[in-house]
């Protein structure tokens, strides 16, 4: 695919331009407290118009919280909640722009799908037949044109997923929110509504804020994705920055699969920076340079891909960067195989190849010894 | 499974022990005879006595307005317990008061009419209220001990009761007020249904507490049956009795058909 040029890039990326974009939603110093447990912990976060953002954490990491807080479910200990310019810190749910699809989609059990959408345009007093209308446009949005006289309980979970997407959709809602969007559907269909829902976001220009614990889910949604830890916010970033340059071992590790190799600086340059390291019986030659002193203790993760295996010994990189072991495990997965190396401190190292020849019968194999080596770009060092 | 006589025989005398009295008490009812023991031929004759005599008619009218009274007195209150106690999680006393409200489930009912008539008593000689005793004693008697009856009813459904719904709905714009009655109110509408029928029920039940807090000229229908009966049971009560029963057991019939038909409209979904 051709490149983007610069310009437009922007234009889709308004985080990247803080200067000229004001963001949409606001969130300033918030913190939220359940008698003694902190759930979020002065979280600051600026969402942009027409944002697909993804909050990623575990459970208890104050995801939830914080998402219910932006709804008005719950009212912030401190902190303040600004919505397209607006103060909405106070202001109770009924009252806000914003929509929220729940978790367990919340339909109404005891009304039919066209009324569970129609409920809110009702409340806004809206005329029958603009109601009517809208429902009707929704209905199609979400492909349920023929099931609108039944009840929830009537539709499938896929079906009653869509419907509170509608529900939620109706209010023409500035911002929407939405609790593990795909969390209670079977795998083939979570992956077929994915990108429906982006489809739905990108046509609508809503802004879209995602809570969910799958981080292949808020990889393929997110325009950016806030990765949470234990009530604070961990990174926020696109989903290439995430995972390309975790700022921390709880992020590195969180995302994917990372090996974690702890290290002494030896030569600290201000064009590159060299980490001895006993776990890998070698030293790591990192391209550049490093915010950190000489002889500090810091680690630094490379993702299985962006090491290589061979039998022959290679060159290295400056006397580096060329580390031993001997093939412990090997997990063929039909397109790549994952190597679990085992190097003589004992530390493992799990290095993926791809397997571009077809039944390569010279791939390396069970307790062979192999070198393991990487570019000085494929790590991430990390300082805490 | 193979298939034994012991458990047809067993359920046939367990049934015949529950409904062989009141089986009986009906096909007595149709009696000609003016003995109740011995059967003569059969006759409405008692059914069309029973409708002549004004004081068992006035009763059982009695019966029915306390009954549907302090039902409904008592769904108010019992739907408000439950609420509090399902709602707010954790307040001071909380155990206190879930304990108190489910206190008079097993109280005596001699305990509980004879505290409730020294009660009135003693409102009666400081507040002047309520004076003497009658229907509205019985009402607010049976309308205590309902209460605990609804409470226990509404609180199962509350329990299970999915919090998203109402926050779903305040969050498209109803106020809380709004969001109970649209949303709340008909899904547990079955529990408030069998609960309202549930005090119904109690409230014609009751002789021991309706004995303690009523005042003249106003007995209840089983007040009337019983102070007939010890002068000698005679045939009229028996087509009295038929008819409750018949009026009861719609009652039940209805109950179960409304928990029956809601159930999987309430899934929650």
């Amino acid at each position: 695919m051709a490149k983007k040029p610069q310009q437009l890039a922007i234009d889709t990326r308004p985080w990247r331009d803080t200067a000229n974009n004001k963001p949409f939603v606001r969130i300033k110093n918030v913190s939220k407290k359940f008698g003694d447990i902190i759930a979020v912990h002065e979280v600051s976060l600026d969402i942009y118009k027409s944002e697909l953002f993804c909050l990623l954490g575990g459970s208890g990491s104050g995801k939830s919280t914080l998402l219910r807080m932006l709804a008005g479910f719950e009212t912030p200990t401190s902190g303040t909640i600004e919505i397209d310019g607006q103060d909405m810190t106070e202001v109770p749910p009924y009252n806000r722009p914003v929509n929220m699809m729940f978790q367990s989609y919340a339909l109404f059990p005891h009304m039919s799908v066209e009324q569970n959408i129609a409920y809110g345009l009702k409340r806004d007093g809206l005329p029958r037949a603009e109601i009517a209308a809208r429902v009707n446009e929704l209905l199609v949005l979400v492909k349920l044109q023929d099931y609108g006289k039944r009840k929830p309980h009537q539709l499938s979970g896929g079906q009653r997923q869509r419907v509170a997407l509608a529900r939620a959709l109706a209010k023409r809602p500035k911002l929407l929110l939405l609790d593990e969007p795909l969390g209670a559907l079977d795998k083939k269909l979570r992956e077929e509504t994915q990108f429906e829902l982006v489809k739905i976001q990108e046509q609508l220009g809503v802004t879209f804020i995602v809570v969910t614990h799958d981080q292949e889910e808020a990889m393929t949604l997110a325009t950016r994705i806030g990765v949470m830890n234990q009530g604070e916010i961990a990174m926020i970033g696109e989903p290439t920055d995430i995972y390309e340059f975790p700022n921390s071992r709880f992020v590195a590790n969180f995302i994917g699969s990372a090996n974690m190799v702890e290290g002494v600086v030896s030569e600290d340059e201000p064009d590159h920076v060299r980490i001895r390291s006993s776990e890998l019986g070698c030293d790591i030659y990192v391209g550049h340079g490093v915010d950190c002193a000489p002889e500090q203790r810091l680690w630094w993760a490379i993702r299985p891909e962006k090491m290589v295996l061979s039998r022959e010994q290679p060159a290295g990189l400056h006397g580096a960067n060329v580390a031993t072991g001997i093939v412990e495990e090997i997990a063929y997965l039909g397109d790549i195989s994952v190597y679990q190396i085992a190097l003589e401190s004992g530390k493992r190292l799990r290095v993926s190849q791809t397997n571009s020849v077809r039944g390569n019968p010279d791939a390396i194999t069970w307790d062979e010894t192999v070198y393991v080596t990487w570019d000085e770009d494929a790590g991430s060092v990390l300082t805490s | 499974m193979r298939k034994g006589w012991f458990l047809p025989i067993a359920a046939a005398l367990g049934f015949s022990f529950l409904y062989a009295p009141i089986v009986s008490l009906v096909i007595f009812s149709f009696n000609e005879s003016s003995l109740v023991t011995v059967w003569s031929g059969f006759s409405t004759k008692w059914y069309g006595e029973l409708f002549s005599d004004p004081q068992l008619l006035g009763a059982a009218w009695l019966s029915l307005q306390i009954a549907a009274l302090s039902a409904s007195i008592a769904l108010v209150l019992g739907t408000l317990a439950a609420i509090a106690l399902v709602r707010f999680r954790r307040f001071r006393g909380r155990t206190l008061f879930a304990g108190m409200v489910s206190a008079p489930l097993v109280m005596p009912d001699v305990i509980t009419g004879l505290s409730l008539l020294l009660l009135f008593v003693a409102m009666e000689g400081f507040l002047g209220w309520p004076q003497g005793r009658g229907m509205l004693t019985i009402v607010i008697a049976h309308a205590t001990f309902c209460t605990a009856y609804v409470c226990v009813v509404v609180q199962s459904r509350l329990s299970d009761f999915d919090r998203s719904l109402e926050e779903a709905a305040m969050d498209l714009g109803a106020s809380p007020v709004r969001t109970f009655f649209d949303i709340t109110l008909p899904i547990i509408a079955p529990a408030l249904v069998s609960g309202w029928l549930l005090g119904f029920t109690l409230s014609l039940d009751d002789l021991v507490i309706a004995s303690f807090v009523s005042g003249p000229g106003s007995s209840t229908l089983p007040m009337v049956i019983f102070s007939k009966v010890r002068l000698g049971v005679s045939p009229d009560v028996n087509a009295l009795a038929s008819i409750i029963i018949g009026i009861v057991a719609l009652g039940v019939l209805a109950a179960t058909i409304i928990q029956l038909r809601s159930k999987p409209r309430d899934r929650q979904v």
